[in-house]
């Protein structure tokens, strides 16, 4: 093989409880580094994607590889998730510790880091997000944005190779969406990034699929797909207001 | 209960210095002792004993204040029980009004046993982070998987409590009355069982979250800790008063 693709849908399909598909025949690649935007309305199947890359969402039809390995083999989802991060739709799924500190040190304590390293990690990746502060704070007590950083932080902490992102910028006020933009353009990941919020994928990434219904509707560079007023129409999305002004796409934000 | 948790965790106190295996195993035998002491002059002094470490950890007064209400609540609800039926044979004379000793003495009894073992979890939990307090506890036997499941009560109590306080919330906005009539208590059977079904989700998907962090069925945590011989003595000395208690109480 040429390229090493970090992620790798060949027609991929998820079915629950055999009842209807909620994702099927996806095809989509991922070289490292590349950072992808997964748009579309609600209950497109945009969640689901991405638990399917984990392994948390069976894999009922077609495969599935991340990183090289094949995710639906048991025996290779801890490899797979030591190298794979996500940050999930509701942060109170993510943080399950008594305190912010806790939360962010269980997985590199986890990984079998030494204790210097685990709250020389800790601190650093909380000062990134902002929550430097709120370290011994009591995570359930929280503002959303706030959670929102903190789940942020438990994920970036453990610094994997490839970062799945589940409506990141939900409950964020516009500094926290900036310091999210000024982390993830930093980033050496490869990031995959399902969201509504669509100035923010203009900003950060280059190449966005756009899902509807479980189908895959189109794979291309953000501003183009973004810009397409008929296509977002169609599927229940709008080109942002920064590109309706201009009346022609931009290049993608760097 | 769990609020305290971790919130002192970080401060500092001889009691927080104190070698969490040593803390922990001198305190639950603190707890035994004062659960077998049946006199309430020693009972009086384990609560004060329990008062004294437990304002050392530097949580404030009120906050373990709090914990007194379920033993007054118990105590007069012995009380009253005891009084109703009976069961009380010798009485004081207070003017118009005959006490009964024995409910009331036996209230005052569970009472102090409560109010000391409430007041002692207060050093027991909140001097050291939680999952240090785990880590004990898997030390001392507990099996891992016991001690996962602890970790995920101490988080879903606080979050079930919010769940429970904001459906019913929502549910009152949208016109629910609680009352005992069977109509009205049929919505109420939906919104608890719809409670306990994102619940049981949820707890899915946090298993999920720490699986994907690493997590394997073990706990990992620092464990920076050296026996030194002043946790012995700390251990020694809390041991001691607690046995010279049990000793007055026996031979009294
Ligand atoms: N376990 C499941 N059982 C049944 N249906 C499911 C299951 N998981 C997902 N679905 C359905 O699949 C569809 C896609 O869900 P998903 O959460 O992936 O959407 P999404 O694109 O993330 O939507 P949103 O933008 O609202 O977050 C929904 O209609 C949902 O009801
Ligand atoms: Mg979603």
């Amino acid at each position: 093989m040429a390229v090493n693709f970090d992620i790798e849908c060949t027609n991929a399909g998820y079915q629950p409880h055999h009842g209807h598909w909620v994702l099927r025949g996806i095809h989509l690649t991922a070289a490292p580094r590349e950072r992808i935007a997964v748009l579309g309305p609600n209950g497109a199947g945009k969640t689901s994607l991405l638990h399917m890359l984990v392994g948390i969402k069976p894999i009922h039809e077609g495969q599935i590889r991340v990183g090289g390995v094949d995710v639906s083999q048991d025996s290779h989802i801890a490899s797979i998730r030591q190298s794979v991060g996500l940050i999930f739709q509701e942060p109170d799924d993510q943080l399950f510790c008594a305190t912010v500190y806790e939360d962010v040190a269980f997985g590199p304590r986890q990984m079998g880091l030494s204790e210097t390293v685990v709250d020389a990690r800790v601190r650093s990746t909380l000062d990134a997000v902002g929550m430097a502060d709120q370290a011994c704070s009591v995570s359930h007590h929280l503002s959303s944005g706030q959670k929102r950083r903190a789940s942020l932080a438990t994920v970036l902490v453990m610094q994997p190779k490839i970062l799945l992102l589940d409506e990141p910028t939900n409950d964020l006020d516009p500094r926290g969406r900036r310091m999210l933009e000024r982390i993830l353009l930093d980033c050496p990941q490869t990031l995959l990034i399902a969201t509504h919020d669509l100035e923010f994928v203009l900003r950060v990434c280059q190449r966005a699929i756009l899902l509807d219904q479980g189908r895959l509707i189109t794979d291309g560079p953000a501003s183009q797909i973004l810009s397409d007023a008929r296509l977002m129409d169609e599927h229940g999305l709008e080109v942002p207001g920064s590109l309706r002004e201009r009346h022609w796409p931009v290049s993608s934000g760097e | 209960m769990f609020a305290i948790i971790d919130h002192y965790a970080h401060k500092d106190s001889w009691l927080h210095r104190w070698h969490p295996l040593a803390k922990v195993i001198s305190l639950l035998a603190c707890v035994v002792m004062i659960v077998s002491l049946r006199q309430i002059g020693p009972l009086a002094l384990a609560l004060l004993g329990s008062w004294l470490l437990a304002l050392g950890t530097t949580v404030p007064a009120r906050a373990i204040l709090k914990r007194q209400k379920v033993a007054l609540l118990l105590g007069t609800a012995v009380l009253l029980v005891a009084w109703l039926t009976g069961r009380g044979q010798t009485h004081w004379q207070l003017g118009p009004l005959a006490v009964p000793v024995d409910p009331l003495r036996a209230a005052a009894t569970l009472a102090l046993k409560i109010s000391s073992v409430l007041v002692l979890t207060v050093p027991l939990l909140a001097t050291q982070p939680f999952f240090v307090f785990l880590e004990t506890l898997r030390r001392l036997g507990l099996p891992n998987r016991m001690v996962s499941m602890l970790l995920l009560m101490s988080r879903y109590n606080l979050v079930l409590a919010d769940r429970v306080q904001s459906t019913l919330r929502a549910a009152k906005m949208r016109g629910l009355r609680i009352s005992a009539s069977p109509a009205r208590l049929r919505p109420l059977g939906g919104l608890f069982g719809s409670m306990v079904l994102q619940s049981l989700e949820q707890a899915e998907r946090v298993d999920q979250a720490m699986r994907l962090r690493g997590f394997t069925g073990r706990i990992r945590t620092s464990w920076p800790y050296q026996l030194r011989p002043a946790d012995v003595a700390k251990s020694a000395a809390v041991l001691l008063g607690a046995a010279i208690l049990l000793a007055w109480d026996l031979w009294r």
